[in-house]
């Protein structure tokens, strides 16, 4: 049997409350489904497979789940974090200006290394829209990271999304063992014991269990 | 399945979502083993049927009717799963495990050790909730 895969990621949905967060992890958030098992208890994670340049890439993506109406979030939700996706609500002016909170909470808490990525979600909501693109571009170059507009309702851009967090991240790695080929494992293959963790290198931190 | 298989076999074929035929499990990842759960039914009625009775469980605080299952493909990595979402923790024992993408479930379940409140490492996905592909 073929390694099960080749790179193991952990990422991070963090915003304010509102913003769809929720929504981008749970795709249908709609009341249609409301009636399903799940949206009575609620999603802590998924673990996602997706392929970039033949490579097996497993994502395990995690909301914040209501720790942010605590304003901060704890150092222990950031460990071994590789990407974040900061999260605001293009109907929303206070969710974009607070994103400036949450990158300052990251820079506390997070590592120096983590690929972030700016998210407007809800860009089906164009009548109500109250940030323009413009606007979230300007703020993503400012913090040299990557801007797009999602709808989580609307399955717009969401994929896109985790493959180009993903796609930054594999390339920093790749980029890191190009540089230390005889450094620490950048990589986190399955025989190496995924649950086993090493304190030495940042990469190598990456898994939860 | 063409031939019905038996406890301790591998899945020959790929498990996807009854619903949405998402991948779930790629061939050869999961064991078939007898494992007797109560798991909550997919659709939460609200007026239950009198024969479903005892097949209750209270999941914050709320009564959920159960089917009685028993057979499970058993994976020992949760990176094995293809995609998979697990549920918030229930009752401080278990987790759910739902479609990744449709999210309808629970497809199965996971323990979790209520002393450390970390997965056990077990992750059961339903026989009689997943087709194949």
């Amino acid at each position: 049997m073929a390694k099960a895969y080749d790179y193991l990621f952990k990422l991070l949905l963090i915003g304010d409350s509102g913003v769809g967060k929720t929504c981008v992890l749970l795709r249908f958030c709609d009341s249609a489904f409301s009636t399903t098992f799940i949206s009575t208890i609620g999603i802590d994670f998924k673990i996602r497979t997706i392929e970039l340049d033949g490579r097996k890439i497993k994502l395990q993506i995690w909301d914040t789940a209501g720790q942010e109406r605590f304003k901060t979030i704890t150092t222990a939700y950031y460990r071994g974090a590789m990407g974040i996706m900061l999260v605001y609500d293009i109907t929303s002016e206070k969710s974009f200006d607070n994103i400036k909170n949450w990158i300052r909470n990251i820079q506390e808490h997070a590592s120096a290394e983590v690929e972030r990525m700016l998210i407007g979600n809800k860009c089906d909501m164009l009548d109500k829209r109250q940030v323009t693109r413009e606007k979230g571009e300007n703020l993503a170059n400012e913090y040299g990271i990557k801007f797009m507009e999602t709808s989580a309702k609307g399955n717009i851009n969401v994929d896109e999304a985790f493959f180009s967090l993903a796609k930054d991240i594999k390339a920093k790695i790749d980029k890191r063992a190009a540089i230390d080929p005889l450094g620490k494992p950048a990589v986190i293959k399955p025989k190496l014991d995924p649950h086993k963790k090493v304190s030495t290198s940042f990469w190598s931190r990456c898994s939860l269990f | 399945m063409d031939n019905l298989p038996s406890i301790g076999d591998r899945n020959t074929q790929t498990i996807v979502c009854s619903f949405c035929d998402d991948i779930i499990l790629r061939p050869q990842t999961a064991t078939l083993t007898n494992k007797p759960t109560l798991l909550p039914q997919m659709n939460i009625e609200k007026t239950p049927s009198s024969d479903t009775e005892n097949n209750r469980l209270s999941i914050n605080g709320n009564d959920h009717v159960c089917d009685s299952l028993e057979t499970f493909w058993l994976v020992l990595d949760m990176f094995t799963f293809e995609n998979v979402g697990f549920s918030n923790t229930v009752n401080n024992q278990t987790k759910y495990l739902v479609c990744a993408n449709c999210e309808r479930g629970p497809i199965g379940f996971s323990p979790i050790n209520p002393l450390t409140r970390q997965l056990e490492k077990e992750f059961y996905v339903a026989f009689d909730r997943i087709k194949y592909k």
